[in-house]
């Protein structure tokens, strides 16, 4: 039962909210981490766990999901009423963006245009015939009832912007309880909207990093120069903490997998090829990678957490024997895959700089590559470099990272296929033409991407650090925050 | 004397005694007068008309003045905490306060949750949920991101007592008053009540009041001309506390960020008491947001029953304070740890054996269930 594999998962991550009664004090400045760089602002294109998280302090939805797992209102005033598979979404009074314009009905049907057409993040509204605008609200009609449209609406990708439009690099609008201050080349500086709907961020100044180095968040945190870190409290394995520390897992719902690139289509486009590495990837191996956070090993995209397959023992382990068949089927198609070309094959694998951990999960992938004869070379590029190479299908092979924002298997599913840019299967999982045991059977037919682990994140905090949680999609609720005592 | 020249004599007569005597606002309830109504002659022609009309303005105002206050009679009181109740409210607790509300001589407790106002009543087997209504649908346009709710009972237009009550996910509070088993709304509220007619806005976006609204609440103490508004957190005062010499008293406790509570105590000193001060201002660091103020033992001495004010996440404490001459007592009279969040107090008689009873809603893992605590 997913939705109860959500709650519990939920329930793992909620704050502990039920202890002690003082408020939350305003003040002080936090330096905090991410999981790499962010590519993106746009909520739309936004895929990296570090993406997800910058864009959801910075822009908003209409809906959220909260501690509890529950979906609740945000920027509109109430849940959706369905009335004739039309749905008619109110505002919420005095919204304004971060340069004080309104929010008005106009952006969120701006917004929910775009996203609807966008190939990336379309699949999500694939059940919507029809949007407009009657006075304040914004009606949605559906060609088919939805009764999860409100929790559709409540992922990142839909958060909203002035106009709908793309924000910018470097001066994104959004409303979100962050604004952002400064773009530098491995931080990001934010300050507190004032004017935030759900509240004022109880911090005064949020600066959040990256770093290209495997152990330098941890050294930043060890030496106090950062008050979270994400890849551990120390830079040594086994040292304790310099200082008081805490520390908070999430579910692991944060997908890492292989996708593929253009550049050698015929022999990456080729299912069969897919299915040879999928088969000779060790991914029992995996369960080490990153600091000590749980990774999961995974070969479908589902994460256990939320009630996916867990992985066959057997599948755990390279399967030469399944490989080499599927390289053969592979080869009589491609020639280049043939036994004796095929060690003249060499492939480029990226990763962005800034995720030291997709290093270590590359590595594996060249040993995999290196079991079925081909050979394999890392590149790591910047985080924007990989996405520009990556939407261009200007590369072989890349590591990615996705965070399972929703939690049916046809959405999760779904989310696959348009993160390797099949959005017409996508629509065909979002509304149901393909359901029930033919998701996952469309899925490994296809193979559009490799999934090879789910992750959890966990944050290594300082003690006087409060009000810490994570959502089930491993997000930080960095807004909620707070210093204490207060400085 | 002509009738006109009476009526003219009563007519005066009234003006003498409303500027000697005071009065006060129509319509509501007081206990009768102590005093016998003034014997009055029959006849007497003119004169006596007058003396009867006088006798008759005098037994009227008379009726209408508080009688004077009486020292209590104090009654023993022994500090422990029995839990008495837990419930689940269907959403997260916000305030607690108690009070009669159907004139029954019994104080209801009354809770606000995010999403409702709840009147319980105490029974031998628990609390037993009498009415409740939905909080008004209207959205904030602002909240605070950990929410903020205040509810008041207060005399209404009618003298009956009546609910007010705001929480900050919505954008107005309302009135209420129990009609049976139900809650009927009288109207909306625009501030947060914070105790009789004192009531109070948020600073947008934040957790705390600023400044005031009607009553003027704010922290004790003038702010310099130059300071921002003083913030604070909550308020809660009592007016109904008579100390040991009979002297009436009003007491406001004020809770800023950062945990000190200051409290303002105003005594209603005769013009001869040269013992009687008339203002005494203390303070009291380390505490919570869930606070009461009340003579829970009457002994004319005034209880501040304080929360902790640790962090969402720590342990919390309840602590009995007596307020005396000099300030809070050194050390609390009564201390009880928990290792949920105390998160709303409250006191009234809920038994009707006319001691005041003080109430701890404690919350639990899971937020929505709240486990009730009994303080004496």
């Amino acid at each position: 039962m997913p939705a109860a594999v959500v709650a519990v998962a939920a329930a793992l991550a909620a704050p502990p909210l039920a202890s002690g009664e003082g408020r939350p004090g305003y003040g002080g400045e936090v330096i905090g981490t991410l999981l790499g760089e962010p590519a993106t602002l746009d909520p739309v294109m936004a895929r990296s766990h570090a993406e997800i998280a910058v864009t959801g302090l910075l822009f908003d939805t209409l809906y959220v999901v909260g501690p509890d797992g529950a979906v609740r209102p945000h920027l509109a005033a109430a849940l959706p009423e369905l009335t004739d598979q039309r749905v008619r979404i109110a505002l919420r009074p005095g919204l304004t963006f971060h340069d004080g314009t309104a929010l008005t009905a106009v952006d969120v049907l701006a917004t929910l245009a775009r996203i609807r057409t966008s190939q990336a993040a379309g699949w999500l509204l694939a059940s919507v015939a029809d949007l407009a605008v009657d006075g304040d609200d914004v009606i949605v009609t559906l060609a088919t009832p939805r009764k999860d449209l409100a929790r559709l609406l409540a992922t990142p990708w839909t958060a909203i912007t002035p106009r709908g439009l793309a924000p910018k690099r470097d001066a994104p609008v959004g409303s979100g309880p962050f604004r952002l201050v400064a773009r530098r080349a491995d931080r990001l500086e934010l300050a507190p909207w004032e004017h935030h709907s759900a509240g004022r961020p109880y911090v005064d100044r949020l600066t959040l990093r990256w770093f290209t180095g495997a152990s330098d968040e941890a050294q930043l945190y060890e030496t106090g120069g950062a008050s979270w870190s994400l890849r551990g409290a120390t830079r040594f394995a086994g040292a304790s903490p310099k200082h008081p520390t805490a520390e908070l897992e999430s579910p692991a719902t944060v997908l890492v997998f292989v996708g593929f690139g253009q550049a050698h289509a015929d022999v990456l486009g080729n299912r069969d090829f897919r299915a040879a590495l999928d088969a000779a990837l060790a991914r029992s191996g995996l369960v080490t990678v990153g600091t000590g956070e749980r990774a999961v090993p995974a070969g479908d995209p589902v994460p256990v957490d939320l009630g996916g397959p867990a992985l066959a023992a057997a599948a755990a382990d390279p399967r030469l024997d399944v490989a080499g068949a599927a390289l053969t089927r592979a080869a009589a198609a491609v020639p280049a895959l043939g036994r004796a070309r095929i060690g003249s094959l060499t492939l480029e694998i990226l990763v962005a700089d800034s995720r030291p951990d997709d290093r270590e999960v590359a590595a594996r992938v060249v040993r995999a590559l290196d079991k079925l004869g081909a050979r394999a070379t890392i590149t790591a590029v910047s985080a924007a470099e990989l996405a520009r190479r990556v939407a261009a299908g200007a590369c072989d092979l890349y590591v990615g990272q996705a965070t399972i924002e929703l939690a049916a298997p046809a959405l999760i599913y779904a989310q696959a296929f348009a993160l390797a840019g099949d959005r017409a299967t996508a629509d065909k999982l979002v509304t149901g033409a393909i359901a029930g045991a033919r998701m996952r059977e469309t899925f490994a037919a296809r193979l559009p991407v490799l999934p090879l682990l789910h992750r959890a994140v966990r944050v290594h905090h300082r003690a006087d650090l409060r009000g810490a949680w994570f959502d089930g999609s491993a997000r930080l609720g960095v807004a909620d925050l707070f210093v204490w005592p207060p400085r | 004397m002509t009738a006109r020249a009476r009526r003219g004599a009563v007519v005066a007569a009234v003006a003498v005694v409303a500027a000697v005597g005071g009065g006060h606002p129509a319509g509501a309830s007081r206990p009768p007068s102590p005093f016998p109504p003034t014997p009055a002659p029959e006849g007497g022609g003119g004169p006596g008309a007058l003396w009867r009309a006088m006798a008759e303005a005098f037994d009227a105002a008379s009726a209408a003045r508080e009688p004077p206050p009486r020292p209590p009679v104090p009654v023993k009181v022994t500090w422990r905490a029995r839990r008495v109740a837990s419930i689940d409210l269907g959403a997260a607790l916000l305030a607690l306060t108690a009070g009669d509300l159907d004139g029954d001589a019994r104080a209801e407790l009354v809770a606000l949750t995010e999403r409702d106002v709840i009147v319980l009543r105490p029974t031998a087997r628990g609390l037993v949920e009498v009415a409740r209504a939905a909080l008004p649908a209207e959205p904030a346009a602002i909240r605070p991101r950990d929410p903020v709710g205040a509810v008041v009972i207060a005399p209404g237009a009618d003298g009956r007592s009546e609910v007010r009550a705001r929480a900050s996910l919505h954008g107005r509070g309302g009135r209420w008053i129990l009609d049976g088993k139900a809650l009927r709304e009288l109207g909306p509220l625009a501030a947060f009540p914070l105790c009789g007619d004192l009531e109070a806005a948020l600073v947008p976006g934040r957790n705390y009041f600023a400044g005031g609204a009607a009553g003027g609440a704010a922290p004790a103490g003038p702010a310099a001309k130059d300071e921002p508004a003083p913030v604070f957190h909550a308020v809660r005062c009592r007016s109904d506390v008579v100390d040991r010499a009979g002297r009436a008293v009003r007491a406001q406790v004020t809770v800023e960020p950062g945990g000190r509570a200051t409290v303002v105590v105003e005594t209603r000193c005769g013009g001869r008491d040269a013992g009687c001060v008339p203002r005494r201002e203390h303070r009291l660091d380390g505490v919570g947001v869930a606070i009461e103020l009340d003579d829970v033992d009457r002994d004319g001495t005034l209880e501040l029953v304080t929360s902790g004010a640790g962090a969402p996440g720590d342990a919390d404490a309840v602590a009995v304070w007596t307020l005396g001459a000099a300030g809070p007592s050194k050390k609390p009279v009564f201390r009880r740890g928990f290792s949920g969040g105390v998160v709303a107090l409250g006191s009234g008689d809920v038994d009707g054996d006319g001691d005041r009873d003080v109430f701890a809603a404690v919350r639990l893992a899971g937020a929505r269930k709240v486990a009730l605590w009994l303080l004496h």
